[in-house]
């Protein structure tokens, strides 16, 4: 009853041959359909990296989110105390601050990986940094804008791939135009949008055929807020030769609209549901589908459901820069803690009392809140590695419940994780 | 007792300079030695094992910040501050005067201790109240005011004021449980002259008897005393006999790097080295820059402090032998050469000058990969001195890093002065002793050291 359609599939051979030099991403994944779960999707993302590294993602799953290259508080050797190893969690670079570097690379001999600090890294790039916040008004007809320090660059597509060529990354989310309303937006502007970013990912792969430099390329789903839009871009998108998906484009600012609708409790993604659940109906199955945001594990569970399959680790990230720490306290249940709360101030337990990291093992809850009273930036590196390590346990577990057939259990509990979450 | 907790390994054959070992409750220190300094509780974004990997011995804590936040009652609950921050190594605290002189508006100073305005009252009226009070711990919550004096507490005459006293000091530095603490010294700033010098010389001696007496953890924690007296080579004398009354594991050099003409500088450190005994460890304190610390080596001292490297390392400058690198500088925006190619830490064996470049002023992580580079730089520093005396080639050591450092500038006079003073005679033609084939040497000889003092350890 519940076992409806499986699938496996190596996208590298039904590759064109004159596709010889792209590096390879493959993805094989089983899913499992049932009257009660619409998905349950378990699977391997292999990426290959410049050097031959290559880099096996169980899936569901997730990247390191980084900013300026770097994974927030952490220095390379820091990943000593996250359990996960970098052959399993590529990096994911956002264009919009490695854009600051892009020139420099030009001398440079190593990989973008290894000039950001991370040799053995794989290094996917996407468009925007997800806790930057989108800055609005920014694409024109033929351009989009990637905003840094600098102030706004804009980008054709001949300069996007060029940028891209200079960056050298081992795959790359297409540029496209995300700059619609949340709610609103007017129906030409929402014609624009689709119109430019089906152009834009035609031009990027036209333009990819006719240089030296192949990569895996992920199409990113937008169509705003309408869903007729949407499914056809999905249907559209599907039609290229892409090799992933990303979940965007629900208009500027819907990472902060996720966020209180989480909160309020009413419903996780608010009208966004069905767009998702639309979006992700039309998008071929074998295929990895990702999404850019800081996700509650109450939230992840949701869109796993749906069938997103790789994730990123911007949310214990978001959570450390506020000194906030993602707590276990049951096998389906999180809360998350504000540690400069003055109950903390001689709490001298350990962090998390089943988690057992670096941070938890060596320092007390006490301790972490005096380096925040005191505005310590070692208070952000401690919460990192707590809140990395919970973050991707919470990852394998979600598989190994898969793999044992226990992921229902996920359900109920999360939604009580939720409300528990909401009460701090 | 303390007499021995100081071994001299190597003295130079022709400076004052000499190599130890210093035996601390948590941790045998190599001198010469650098301390970099953690005030709050940590060092600015490095973790204690990474500390650890760059060789660092001892650090040093500051007495003023914690004991307001987390207060000493909090640290004595969880045992001291190396429980609770994760440091196993040797830590020196200061008396938190310093702090007191440099950071708040200092009303006076008294025989019974220094008085200040509260961080508090000013700036958050709901903190301050009538009264005598406490010490204020950082919970928030005010203690009953207790008997003014007979307990050592600090007590304060208005609601503005708060006043450390030794007392008070040692009470802190007690719950905080560094290897070493300071005394509460007088501080007048290095430049100041007259009589008011003197007396803060003398009362700097009784505040140490003080100090000795409150002290309460006199076999885990040793107490140093601080010579005083200003830029008068009378009354550093005169200080030198009143604190040697009493037997110290070490002694500090105080009251300089403070703003005084470097001539003066390398003088007092130079005369009070002279003074103090041979055979327990001078701290020449807020000594940071890599010349002065080769010169205060040459000098006879042997333990240093400095939030120079750390803080500088934040704002993006790099150490180096040549001086200092300004990474927020156009120049190394394509730069793809590390910081320095010769050195071991994690910074420059990972990043280049340009990815630095593009995230100095950007991100955390960029202020904690340069002060990395810069502990490290410190270390290498010392550890070169130490090198070098293991194999009796400091001269030599000192000759090659000065023109390393100054090229074809010429070297500041303060100091060819300074090495000239204890025989160390810097020449334009002096031949060039490559540092490699001294630190190769000094390292065949530490192995074989090494291996011999491994019982000792
Ligand atoms: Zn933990
Ligand atoms: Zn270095």
């Amino acid at each position: 009853m519940r076992y409806l359609f499986a699938l496996r599939s190596r996208m590298t051979e039904v590759r064109q041959k004159t596709d010889f030099l792209r590096k390879e991403m493959e993805f094989s994944v089983n899913e499992v359909s049932s009257s009660e779960f619409p998905v349950i999707r378990r699977g391997v993302l292999k990426l290959r990296g410049q050097s031959g590294q290559e880099c096996q993602v169980e899936t569901p799953g997730c990247f390191f989110h980084t900013h300026f290259g770097s994974i927030p508080h952490l220095t390379p050797d820091d990943l000593q105390y996250v359990k996960d190893s970098l052959s399993c969690i590529p990096l994911n670079m956002t264009l919009s601050t490695a854009s600051v570097f892009a020139d420099a690379l030009a001398g440079y001999e190593k990989s973008v990986g290894a000039f950001v600090g991370y040799p053995s890294s794989v290094v996917y790039m996407s468009l925007h940094d997800p806790l930057v916040p989108l800055k609005p008004a920014m694409n024109e007809k033929a351009t989009i804008g990637i905003w840094n320090r600098t102030g706004k660059k804009k980008l054709t597509p001949e300069q996007f791939m060029d940028m891209q060529d200079k960056l050298k990354p081992d795959s790359v989310q297409i540029m496209c135009d995300m700059d619609t309303e949340m709610e609103g937006s007017s129906n030409q502007r929402l014609t624009k949008s689709y119109d430019s970013s089906l152009r834009w990912l035609d031009r990027c792969l036209e333009l990819m055929k006719d240089r030296s430099s192949h990569y895996p390329v992920l199409a990113t789903v937008g169509g705003g807020s309408d869903p007729w839009r949407r499914k056809n871009f999905c249907l559209e998108a599907a039609n290229r030769k892409v090799d992933g998906f990303v979940i965007d484009g629900f208009g500027s600012g819907w990472i902060a609209k996720w966020k209180e609708w989480e909160v309020t409790g009413s419903s996780l993604f608010g009208p966004h549901e069905a767009l998702i659940r639309e979006s992700i109906r039309s998008l071929p199955k074998d295929k990895p589908r990702f999404i850019h945001a800081p996700l509650s594990p109450t939230a992840v569970v949701q869109l796993v459901r749906m069938g997103v399959d790789v994730f990123d680790t911007s949310y214990p990230a978001a959570l450390a820069d506020r000194g906030q720490a993602l707590i276990r306290t049951g096998d389906f249940c999180f809360e998350v803690w504000t540690m400069s709360e003055k109950g903390y101030f001689d709490d001298l337990t350990s962090l998390s009392t089943r988690c057992g990291c670096y941070t938890c093992e060596k320092y007390t809850r006490a301790y972490i809140h005096h380096l925040i009273a005191c505005e310590e930036i070692n208070a952000g590196v401690l919460l990192m590695i707590h809140n990395l390590n919970e973050y991707l346990k919470f990852f394998r577990d979600i598989r190994k419940s898969m793999d044992e057939g226990k992921f229902h259990l996920w359900m109920p509990q999360a939604e009580a994780g939720r409300q528990q979450a909401d009460r701090d | 007792t303390s007499a021995d907790k100081f071994t001299i390994i190597e003295g130079c054959s022709v400076s004052k300079a000499r190599t130890g070992l210093l035996q601390l409750s948590h941790y045998v220190i190599e001198t010469p030695m650098f301390m970099p300094v953690g005030t709050k509780g940590c060092m600015k974004g490095v973790l204690p094992e990474q500390l650890e990997e760059l060789d660092v011995q001892i650090i040093l804590g500051n007495t003023y910040h914690l004991g307001l936040k987390p207060g000493p009652e909090l640290l004595r609950k969880a045992g001291g501050l190396h429980k609770f921050m994760n440091w196993k190594r040797g830590m020196l605290t200061d008396s938190g005067g310093f702090q007191m002189v440099s950071l708040l508006k200092l009303t006076e100073i008294t025989e019974e201790g220094v008085q200040f305005e509260s961080p508090y009252s000013s700036s958050n009226p709901s903190t301050a109240s009538k009264g005598r009070k406490k010490w204020k711990s950082s919970t928030g919550t005010e203690k009953a005011p207790g008997s003014p004096r007979a307990d050592g507490e600090a007590v304060v005459p208005s609601k503005d004021l708060m006043m450390l006293t030794p007392e008070k000091s040692m009470e802190i530095q007690n719950a905080i449980g560094a290897d070493i603490m300071m005394q509460l010294d007088d501080v007048v700033s290095s430049t100041t002259t007259g009589p008011r010098v003197e007396e803060a010389m003398d009362r700097s001696i009784r505040w140490l008897k003080r100090c000795g007496k409150a002290h309460s953890r006199a076999d885990e924690q040793f107490l140093f005393p601080i010579v005083q007296g200003g830029l008068n080579m009378t009354l550093r004398e005169r200080s030198v006999s009143g604190i040697l009354e009493d037997e110290y594991t070490g002694y500090a050099i105080g009251g300089l790097s403070g703003g005084e003409a470097k001539n003066d500088f390398w003088k007092v450190v130079d005369a009070s080295t002279t003074l103090l005994p041979k055979s327990k460890p001078r701290y020449v304190m807020g000594v940071g820059y890599a010349e002065d610390l080769v010169v205060c080596c040459a000098l006879g001292a042997d333990m240093f402090d400095c939030v120079f490297p750390t803080r500088t390392a934040r704002f993006g400058c790099a150490l180096v032998d040549a001086g200092q690198l300004n990474l927020r500088l156009k120049q190394y925006a394509s730069d793809h050469t590390p910081i320095d190619p010769t050195c071991k830490c994690l910074t420059c064996q990972r990043y280049t000058r340009s990815y630095l470049h593009h995230i100095v002023t950007d991100i955390p992580t960029a202020a904690r990969l340069m002060s990395i580079h810069n502990i490290a730089y410190q270390m290498n520093l010392m550890r070169r001195i130490r090198n070098s005396l293991r194999v009796n080639r400091f001269p030599e050591f000192v000759t090659q890093f000065m023109q390393n450092r100054y090229g074809d500038k010429e070297i500041p006079s303060w100091i060819t002065d300074a090495l000239t003073s204890v025989g160390i005679v810097l020449t334009r033609d002096t031949q060039a002793v490559s540092s490699d084939s001294i630190d190769s040497q000094s390292d065949r000889k530490k192995r074989s050291a090494d291996g011999e003092e491994t019982g000792e350890q």
